[in-house]
């Protein structure tokens, strides 16, 4: 894992509120998987936690990590701020990330990606890899917005890419669910469908629910508040259900972000 | 080499420097990654209950100006679990351990002080009778007199090793609880736990933490930290591990004046996990900019 100050080498506003940053991290990059996030500290030392933001891209041979990341609150606005060429403290990659080695699996014919606003970019680098491993398996990418989509051709050369947004503004209007449920008549049902997900609450209790009736193995990544974002402050715990019908504890930071989808208690 | 001698005694336990990490804020597995613990006066393990406690819900951690709230609420997976798993990964390490033990009641504070006992790499316990976030136990032990002297002198016998009293900084008189605690036979006393804080998100109309309030630590708290353990310090005889808003080499020193032994990290530990060894470096410089031989001298100089 990398601890230390990175190089900002560009910064761009994707949608309003929106950014995408890449940076000079050419440790992390190698290490980085799928799913993994990173901790980015605040210069402003009266923000004392690090803001975990998911890894939407990797690349080792560039050494270069890509982040998207919307302007929710004072630390991610001053991250906005930030220019080309400045310094930050980084850390990471952090979290399990997604276990791609699930595509092996024979029956899995198909996989499906979905994601719900900022749950859209580590799909991406998931998305890729994928792709990279298992080019014969169609992959099938939902991608639900507010409204306009902020990113989409970026996923072209990994599989099928089919946009929702609440307003209609493209694609379907309505959520991933219901256009996964349009989607689904095409599939074989003989089959076993690999989901991989990450977005808000709501959507992941949809996908919950809904793919209850199918064959399905599902992965979802979630997110907490956090404290430190390593393990330490017992501050992200998720609630999982174990095989013996009992509810674990398990912190979202360092044994997830990702765990098996149908474990997952909501609260 | 600095010439400056760090080491120090707290409650019969020799630290090679006066630095420890507070419960809470640190995990022997997550913070190795960042630095060789052997480097630390101390480390003290979060605290630990006779049996798994789940804590509190989520959100349990909210920024603050400065610090931060967290409702945690003494998240453990009991004594048993971390006598097979913290202590035997401590064993690479040449560090004092200090295990902070957590209870709703006397019987399960003896019982963990008791599963202790015969922990040799156990080198210190630490009574948490000031933890904010649970409703039985915790604070409510901690902030009347009567009830510290009650605690403290039942666990003190259940106890093998030191036995350190961490305190509230939540009461209108602090000596008294620190004078209740000596009484009863405390060894050493460990101050501030965090102060009882909350915040709202206006725009949700609702409290951040899903406990609604939380224990608040960090930077902004240090003052009433320094005020405390000065207070303290003058009240009692037996050595006091001050903590509260540490991130500094500087803040350390600032302790050391107001009375205390030994000095604890909390929440920089977690803002940045080499805190304590960045402080360590330093530390010997800014002493020896003062003049200081041994750090020593200066404990307690403030009159």
């Amino acid at each position: 894992m990398f601890y230390d100050e990175v190089t900002i080498l560009e910064q761009k506003e994707l949608a309003p509120g929106i950014l995408r940053m890449e940076l000079d991290a050419p440790k992390a990059a190698r290490e980085a998987k799928p799913g993994q996030f990173v901790n980015l500290y605040v210069k402003d030392p009266s923000m004392l936690l690090p803001r975990p933001i998911s890894i939407c891209e990797a690349d080792p041979e560039k050494g270069t990590l890509t982040l998207i990341y919307a302007v929710v609150g004072k630390g991610t606005e001053a991250f906005a701020t930030y220019e080309a060429g400045e310094r930050l403290r980084m850390m990471g990659p952090l979290g399990n990330g997604f276990p791609l080695e699930r595509g092996e699996q024979e029956e899995v014919r198909e996989i499906f990606l979905v994601g719900g606003g900022l749950g859209i970019p580590p799909m991406l680098f998931l998305a890729r890899k994928l792709h990279e491993k298992y080019p014969e398996k169609p992959i099938r990418i939902f991608n639900g917005f507010r409204s306009t989509p902020w990113i989409e051709e970026a996923f072209y050369p990994y599989g099928e890419v089919f946009c929702a947004s609440d307003d209609g503004a493209s694609g379907f209007m309505g959520n991933v669910i219901d256009a996964m449920e349009y989607k689904r008549i095409f599939t074989d049902e003989r089959t076993k469908a690999l989901l991989y997900a990450c977005g808000p609450i709501p959507m992941m209790k949809a996908i919950q629910s809904w793919q209850a009736g199918y064959h399905m193995e599902s992965w979802f990544s979630l997110e907490e508040r956090m404290g430190c974002g390593f393990g330490a402050c017992a501050g992200c715990p998720a609630n999982l259900r174990m095989p013996d019908g009992s509810v674990m504890k398990k912190g979202v930071c360092k044994l997830g972000p990702v765990f098996p989808g149908e474990d997952v208690i909501f609260q | 080499m600095s010439k400056v001698n760090l080491s120090v005694n707290l409650a019969g336990a020799n630290l090679k420097n006066p630095l420890v990490t507070a419960s809470g804020t640190f995990n022997p597995q997550a913070h190795s990654q960042f630095y060789d613990l052997s480097l630390l006066g101390g480390v003290t393990l979060k605290g630990v209950a006779d049996v798994l406690w789940p804590g509190n819900p989520t959100p349990r951690i909210a920024e603050t100006y400065g610090g931060m709230l967290n409702s945690v609420g003494l998240h453990n997976p009991g004594v048993e679990a971390m006598k097979k798993e913290d202590l035997p990964f401590m064993e690479q390490f040449d560090t004092a351990v200090i295990v902070n033990t957590a209870g709703h009641s006397v019987e399960e504070y003896c019982r963990v002080s008791e599963a202790l006992a015969e922990e040799k790499r156990v080198d210190l316990v630490e009574l948490n009778i000031s933890c904010p976030n649970v409703k039985e136990g915790g604070v409510t032990f901690g902030t009347d007199p009567k009830m510290v002297e009650k605690v403290v002198s039942a666990v003190k016998k259940c106890t093998k090793q030191p036995l350190i009293v961490k305190l509230s900084p939540n009461v209108t008189d602090i000596t008294e609880i620190a004078k209740a605690a000596e009484a009863a036979g405390a060894d050493a006393l460990s101050l501030i736990n965090t102060l009882f804080g909350m915040r709202i998100d206006i725009y949700r109309r609702k409290p951040v933490l899903a406990q609604k309030m939380g224990g608040f630590s960090g930077p902004a708290v240090k003052p009433v930290a320094v005020r405390m353990v000065y207070q303290v310090h003058k009240a009692v005889r037996i050595p006091i591990l001050g903590m509260g808003g540490v991130m500094t080499a500087e803040d350390v020193v600032e302790f050391i004046m107001a009375g205390a032994t030994a000095v604890a990290t909390g929440t920089a530990n977690l803002v940045d996990p080499a805190a304590p060894v960045k402080i360590l470096k330093r530390l010997p410089q800014v002493l020896e900019r003062l003049g200081v031989k041994d750090i020593n001298e200066i404990r307690g100089i403030i009159e």
